[in-house]
């Protein structure tokens, strides 16, 4: 189902190989959660993409269905999410204590940094 | 129409607080039912957020409490009346000097958590158990109660 809790967009997709930024914005509740894992899995699945950034920094409310759908999509191919301190997504990562088992960056520029590692 | 969080002895609406009935229209007590349709999360959090917001409950412990109060309904609707239709969730929030208290109850099916699960079912209630300083979830006379207790002590917040 579609609703317009959340948005979600992708930046950086060319033709060559590349590493891309995914980023959602709005809610990520049992409402959202299947569209948020069925954008992602599109997104790996697409000839060129060679590794994702997520960025959840505008998510602004993050419930535990997103948990689920982050480990599925760090276990598609290369992904690092973006949910610095003080963000709805980093205290949900933080409090179920899947922060330590996920790539969790501050900005958007550490995670390109980290996925060119 | 059934009241999903009508108190008993054993199971006060308010999470045992003394003297905050909610039916007196208590300032310091919101009393909300929902059905429990996932469509219905959205609205609830914002309500309940600006309801904390007017009594002062405000940055991360606000957000911890919508969270709490998202996750046990989402549990509700998921476990409790996923095979029923028309089933209704009782939220009760009781805001003191130096606490919250969230109550969640539905009259759905009870099924044991299973803590084993590392997928979202088995994560709701474990986040509530996480963002809380003590979780309570209590099954009896066909109603499932989950109380969770908050300190306002921002300085004791993991």
């Amino acid at each position: 189902m579609r609703t317009n809790l959340l948005t979600t967009r992708v930046l950086r997709v060319g033709h060559a190989e590349q590493d891309v930024v995914f980023r959602a914005t709005g809610e990520v509740d049992l409402n959202t959660g299947a569209e948020l894992d069925a954008e992602l899995a599109e997104l790996a699945a697409q000839p060129g993409v060679t590794g994702v950034v997520c960025d959840l920094t505008g998510v602004g409310f993050f419930g535990s269905v997103g948990l689920t759908v982050l480990l599925a999509a760090c276990d598609r191919g290369r992904f690092v999410v973006v949910a610095g301190p003080g963000t709805a997504a980093h205290r949900t990562l933080q409090v179920s204590g899947v922060l330590e088992a996920l790539p969790v960056v501050d900005t958007v520029a550490d995670g390109l940094l980290a996925l060119a590692r | 129409m059934i009241d999903a969080h009508t108190p008993d002895a054993e199971h006060p609406g308010t999470g045992g607080v003394a003297g905050a009935d909610p039916a007196a229209g208590d300032p310091r007590v919101l009393v909300v039912t929902v059905p429990a349709d996932s469509t219905r999360l959205p609205a609830l959090r914002r309500r309940l957020g600006r309801w904390l917001d007017g009594r002062g409950v405000t940055g991360p412990l606000r957000d911890d409490v919508v969270l709490a109060a998202d996750e046990a309904v989402a549990n509700s609707v998921e476990h409790g009346y996923r095979e029923r239709l028309g089933g209704l969730v009782g939220v009760t929030v009781t805001v003191l000097e130096e606490s919250v208290t969230l109550v969640v109850v539905d009259h759905g099916a009870w099924k044991p958590p299973a803590p084993d699960r590392e997928d979202a079912r088995g994560w709701g209630l474990r986040m509530v158990a996480a963002l809380a300083e003590r979780l309570d979830v209590v099954h009896a006379n066909g109603r499932t109660t989950v109380t969770a207790h908050f300190r306002r002590d921002a300085g004791c917040r993991g």
